[in-house]
């Protein structure tokens, strides 16, 4: 028989799988993948840096409009930070009278109780939400016992809020810079994705600071630590993670099959 | 303050280092290439207690291995199982004279420690093989596993965990996804870097002599993997990982048995902690490297009690009014959103070990681990204070079974 008579017409010797055992990316698909996204994740920092003043500035007046829409007249600040004075936000929010307080905590408390014995309610979301109580059971306690001892105003908050979020700013291109180098795909992608994520996060960041205020002008000082503990930079890394997972899904349905070719001897 | 955020940027440049050693480095291959005619006696021990929902699926399995039957015995231990277990055990043993049952009933302590001890003195094998009940082994399990004791330095081996019931629910997904960074990325990078791989107390074998010189499993430690392993290593024996040998297992379909699950690794693996910290540090048949790997491995179940007091401090902080350390705070909960997200595997490592995997839609599913944090950093913690206790109180841990699911199962 002839050779070319037992010679499969389909694609099949391309395709032979080999087991994921021992699949790598391999060195050379990352060849100074590290030192130049790094390189670049870097510049993204310093331009942070360097215009953080203004991207805080768009973000308290986007905020301060807005607010303005929903009868919340806020003042701008001016407070020091690094290397220069940065905006932020002021306005008046109702201090939590004893009566209130009392019934924060005892719906805490109960809600706590409710979420411990509602067996029906997915557990890590029960476990969750009763995180975000028991944060609020000891405020409400705290302004109990020692309302006169709560040692912030809005205008602290606000200071605390938009110096975090400046702070996640910085670390995301370092945590995207890190978890994606080894990736199987180009460098520009990569920063492309960070830019992205990082404007993602300057709106959320800026909604999130709106309904912030908000909260704390229509429920009081009471919720600020449930605020800042639960939804605060915590909940950051939700979008950072959704994103890289979205990321790392189209590569691995684009790579499924180039990635695991058996490369034949002859 | 400051030394939480030491201790999670250790942890998270470790888990960095494994991820990047997975993807670009080189890496070390298992011993599936030796040709040896001569293999050694296996016996194969699956422990069970109630067990009759999975029971004839491992026995049909490691019936239709490719491993030489005048080589091997399956010891099946009915650990006082008030089911059809035994019935079934024994239909087994008349229609396949490879296996052996040991049944304990009465008295004797109830547990897999101390099933193991029994069946070790009726073993006729020198190299002994440990499978759940509830696993399903490939045909060719067996050798891959037996075959790397021929390498005289290694103690025990260890085998890839994959889920079978993947697709039940959430909780199976999530359960795979971390499976995945666990095995795929952080086990064999273990191996790759000669650090401490770890010996899973299923899918997995042993030298019988090296452990009965050992003194046997400890029965009061309720995670008897984590023990030996340590065991192995401070005695100057090596634990490989074989990445190639993957077995199916069931995971658990509902938050309650995962829960006790946790709690139960938390506890056991602390318990383990606590007798092998020490000796760890002293032993004189490990470098720097493995020690420090050893440690950080042996510490891994602290991680949610250190982020619980990480999270205490800061509200603390955040009522005395220390707003200058409070703005530091979200150093502190970035470095842990970083380092934990996936609890046992960081977000990164799932993300790439399901790459290497090929998964693909169901890499989607990772911020959904946030949730699932909350309530592993609940579970350690109340495991981490009962091994507490069993150390302060030096009491006995009762075993607890995982529930099974399968359905259809031939009973």
């Amino acid at each position: 028989m002839d050779r070319t008579d037992s010679k499969p017409d389909d694609d099949s010797k391309s395709v032979i799988y080999f087991h994921r055992a021992y699949k790598t990316v391999g060195p050379s698909a990352a060849k100074y993948s590290l030192t130049k996204i790094l390189i670049l994740m870097g510049l993204l920092d310093v331009v942070i840096i360097l215009f953080y003043s203004y991207i805080i500035d768009f973000m308290i007046r986007t905020s301060q409009t807005l607010l303005w829409y929903l009868n919340i007249h806020s003042t701008v600040v001016h407070w020091p930070y690094l290397f220069r004075d940065v905006d932020i936000l002021d306005n008046n929010a109702p201090f939590p009278g004893p009566l209130f307080s009392v019934i924060v905590c005892v719906v805490s408390i109960i809600t706590v109780f409710f979420l411990f014995y509602w067996e029906r309610l997915w557990r890590p979301l029960a476990i969750w939400l009763g995180y975000v109580s028991l944060i609020n059971t000891i405020s409400a306690a705290f302004f109990i016992l020692w309302p006169h001892l709560f040692p912030y105003l809005i205008v602290d908050f606000s200071s605390l809020y938009v110096h975090t979020e400046l702070g996640i700013w910085i670390f995301i291109p370092i945590i995207l810079g890190l978890a994606l180098h080894h990736l199987p795909s180009n460098t520009g992608e990569k920063f492309f994705l960070t830019f992205f994520i990082l404007i993602y996060s300057i709106i959320f960041g800026t909604i999130r600071y709106i309904l912030f205020l908000y909260i704390l002008y229509k429920g009081s000082f009471i919720f600020m630590a449930a605020l800042y503990f639960a939804f605060g930079p915590f909940f950051d890394f939700i979008y950072i993670v959704g994103f890289y997972s979205i990321y790392v899904s189209k590569l691995a349905i684009a790579h499924k099959f180039s990635l695991v070719k058996w490369r034949w001897l002859f | 303050m400051i030394i939480v955020i030491v201790i999670m940027s250790i942890y998270a440049i470790r888990h960095l280092s494994f991820t990047m050693n997975r993807t670009l480095g080189e890496q070390r291959i298992y011993y599936q290439d030796i040709l040896d005619s001569d293999l050694p006696f296996v016996s194969i021990m699956i422990p069970m207690h109630n067990e009759e929902l999975v029971a004839t699926q491992v026995l049909d399995a490691l019936l239709r291995c490719d491993y030489p039957r005048n080589r091997m015995e399956i010891i099946a231990i009915n650990d006082h199982s008030t089911d059809k277990t035994a019935e079934i055990l024994e239909r087994y043993r008349q229609e396949h004279p490879i296996i052996v049952i040991l049944s304990r009933l009465g008295d004797e302590p109830r547990g897999k420690p101390s099933a193991l001890n029994d069946a070790l003195d009726i073993a006729k094998g020198e190299i002994i093989v440990v499978f759940d009940a509830d696993y399903i082994p490939s045909k060719g399990a067996i050798r891959d596993l037996a075959i790397c004791f021929k390498d005289p330095e290694v103690g025990a081996v260890m085998g890839r965990v994959v889920p079978i019931n993947t697709k039940s629910n959430l909780l199976t997904r999530l359960i795979d996804l971390e499976r995945s960074g666990g095995y795929q990325v952080d086990q064999q990078a273990r191996h790759n870097l000669r650090l401490m791989p770890q010996y899973g107390g299923t899918v997995g074998g042993f030298r019988k002599k090296v452990v009965i010189d050992l003194g046997k499993f400890d029965e009061f430690i309720l995670a008897e993997d984590t023990d030996l392993t340590f065991d192995l290593f401070i005695k100057g024996w090596k634990v490989v990982y074989a990445n190639r040998v993957e077995c199916y297992e069931e995971v658990p379909e509902n938050w309650q048995v995962r829960s006790r699950q946790i709690k139960r690794w938390a506890r056991g693996h602390c318990q383990s902690m606590y007798k092998h910290f020490f000796p760890l540090l002293r032993s004189p048949y490990l470098n720097f490297k493995e020690k420090f790997d050893g440690f950080l491995l042996l510490c891994i179940y602290l991680i949610p009690f250190i982020l619980l007091t990480g999270i205490v401090d800061s509200f603390i902080l955040f009522f005395l009014g220390e707003m200058q350390i409070i703005y530091s705070i979200f150093v502190f909960l970035f470095v842990a959103g970083y380092n934990t997200f996936g609890n046992f595997a960081p977000f990164y490592e799932i993300g790439t070990a399901a790459l290497l995997d090929g998964t693909t839609y169901r890499i989607r599913i990772l911020p959904l681990f946030i949730f699932y944090f909350f309530l592993n950093i609940w579970n350690i913690n109340v495991g981490l204070f009962d091994a507490t206790l069993d150390r302060v109180r030096r009491r006995r841990a009762g075993w607890q079974k995982t529930a099974r699911f399968r359905r259809n199962a031939e009973t």
